[in-house]
């Protein structure tokens, strides 16, 4: 063998056992959200409901992240008097404040709520307020201003602004839904399908969406988290059948089920949705940014995804055989062990 | 068409404005995230990280795929180095230095071998990763942020690099040596400010 041949040779196993080194970081890196939790999106939530004139009873909860609290400090107004001794309660993820207040001057609308601290974070803090007579404001406070004016109204500008966000966090820390959509990805075979498959799952989510959120159908959270996660085992069993070289009606018509599927997870976004509440006076354009936001996120996760797969084949990767089956595997592994996590609770 | 639109995205992307916020890793949304998001508020991280895969890149196929390999390897083994060790030295000046070197590198045109790339990405990645690392010690965070820098380094270093290798047209050629002199000017900036400021 001539130097140069060796020499090829020994490049060529260098640049495999670094593959190999490499797709495992990989692996490691894609199971590390999944392995946090399910839904991870936390940040500090502000809740003040006027429960008679002038008076407000206010929750203040802020996450705990590996056993630190978050470092920020909620300052009411200086004219807003306590008129019990706040109750602290330590959760296991959070820390939950609770406290009756009183205004002389009455209305809150016009005051300045301050978070002390939170410019040195970049945790974001929801915000919401609701009066006797139904009006109502939802806003996201950011590290970049840490104070809010409350505003009795809030103009469409703002309630489309608050709630696309919302939308696009929601869905960005949904792991369970991108992986669902990630394992749609994997067993459609055409652009064409592709984009009739993730219409169909939009097209579901936002019917079910709408209807959770306006109240006509509820599904208890508990039963419906779990349907979710067998929905991806559901998709894991499907990926081992494309490689195998078998096919089924979920590989045939990839759309049908995307379109049944989605329907259960646009419950699950209708939960996102319940949890932080509507503004009585804007509901369709709030539900509407909402699912714009929705849409964007899981566009995105799309679009990120197509992107790496497109780089990786123009770089010309040729990795060992074992890593094409990986993401299928994730796909089916996170999903069965969600399922069995989740099914547990039920009893 | 579809390649303008492409550039079009990626222009609009880069000048949208967005408020920056400080560098502490308490994202509320887990440490994996803490780590991603730390790495990209961090302009001269990310800016020594685009000059290497843009660098790289421009060398071919062979080279781009070296760096998606070494680089994130490099990274992780710098960054917990420094995670875990008491080094309490600054990079700073190095990777001033670094983002000098590349964007000069870029802006002529060098071409080198596959091996020289490839060594180029263990020593950056590595001197990047180090200083990511002591950023992250600083803020307390641990090997979970770590995996999600390494995350974004690898997702970074991926699509630049096969960017610059599926783009062979004369005027993206004349951008890609715009973009090292800009590099380059950010990294003489950042010799100057260290100096000013009287940090090493």
């Amino acid at each position: 063998m001539t130097k140069q041949a060796d020499q090829a040779v020994r490049f060529r196993m260098l640049h495999r056992i670094a593959l190999q080194a490499f797709v495992l970081l990989c692996l490691v890196a894609a199971g590390m959200p999944p392995a946090a939790e399910a839904h991870e999106s936390r940040p500090a939530y502000l809740q003040i409901r006027e429960v008679a004139p002038a008076r407000y009873d206010v929750l203040w909860r802020t996450p705990v992240n590996s056993g630190m609290p978050l470092p920020v400090m909620l300052r009411l107004p200086e004219a807003a008097r306590n008129t019990a001794d706040p109750i602290i309660q330590r959760l296991n993820d959070s820390t939950v404040e609770r406290r009756r207040i009183e205004l002389p001057e009455g209305d809150l609308a016009g005051q300045r709520i301050d978070f002390v601290g939170l410019q040195a974070t970049i945790t974001d803090v929801l915000v919401r307020v609701s009066w006797l007579d139904g009006r109502q404001v939802t806003e996201i406070v950011r590290p970049a201003r840490p104070w809010i004016e409350l505003s009795d109204r809030q103009s469409i500008w703002q309630v489309a602004r608050t709630y696309t966000t919302l939308g696009i966090e929601h869905i960005l820390m949904g792991f369970d839904h991108l992986l669902f959509v990630a394992g749609l990805m994997i067993i459609v075979r055409s652009t064409r399908s592709l984009i009739k498959t993730i219409t169909a799952f939009t097209v579901a989510h936002s019917i079910t969406l709408a209807i959770a959120t306006l109240g006509y159908a509820s599904v208890p959270a508990a039963p419906l988290n779990a349907a979710i996660a067998l929905s991806i085992l559901f998709l894991g069993v499907e990926v081992v059948r494309l490689w195998r070289g078998q096919t089924s009606f979920t590989l045939r018509h990839p759309w049908i089920v995307a379109f049944a599927f989605g329907l259960l997870h646009g419950f699950g976004f209708a939960s996102g949705l319940t949890t932080v509440g509507l503004p009585t006076s804007d509901i369709p354009l709030a539900l509407l940014a909402f699912n714009i936001g929705v849409e964007i996120g899981q566009l995105a996760f799309v679009v990120v995804i197509l992107l790496l797969h497109r780089a990786i084949r123009i770089l010309q990767f040729d990795p060992p055989r074992w890593t094409y089956y990986a993401p299928g595997y994730l796909v089916g592994s996170l999903g069965a062990f969600w399922t069995i996590e989740r099914a547990l609770i039920l009893f | 068409m579809r390649r303008s639109a492409v550039g079009v995205l990626l222009a609009a992307a880069l000048c949208a404005p967005t408020p920056s916020y400080a560098h502490l890793v308490n994202s509320g949304l887990g440490p994996f995230y803490d780590g991603a998001l730390h790495l990209m508020l961090t302009p001269m991280d990310l800016v020594g990280l685009a000059a290497l895969s843009l660098f790289v890149g421009s060398q071919g196929a062979g080279a781009g795929r070296l760096l998606v390999i070494i680089a994130p390897l490099a990274w992780l083994l710098a960054g917990a180095v420094a995670l875990y060790s008491r080094v309490d030295a600054s990079f700073a000046v190095v990777n001033a230095g670094s983002l000098v070197l590349l964007g000069g590198c870029i802006a002529l045109g060098l071409k080198t071998s596959p091996a020289v790339a490839a060594v180029a990405a263990a020593v950056f990645g590595g001197l990047l990763g180090f200083q990511s690392g002591l950023e992250l010690r600083a803020a307390g965070a641990d090997w979970v942020a770590l995996i999600g820098t390494v995350a974004v380094v690898l997702a970074v270093t991926l699509l630049i690099s096969a960017l610059v290798v599926s783009y062979t047209a004369f005027a993206f050629r004349v951008v890609l040596r715009v973009l090292g002199s800009w590099a380059a000017a950010t990294g003489l900036l950042s010799f100057g400010w260290i100096m000013a400021s009287g940090a090493s």
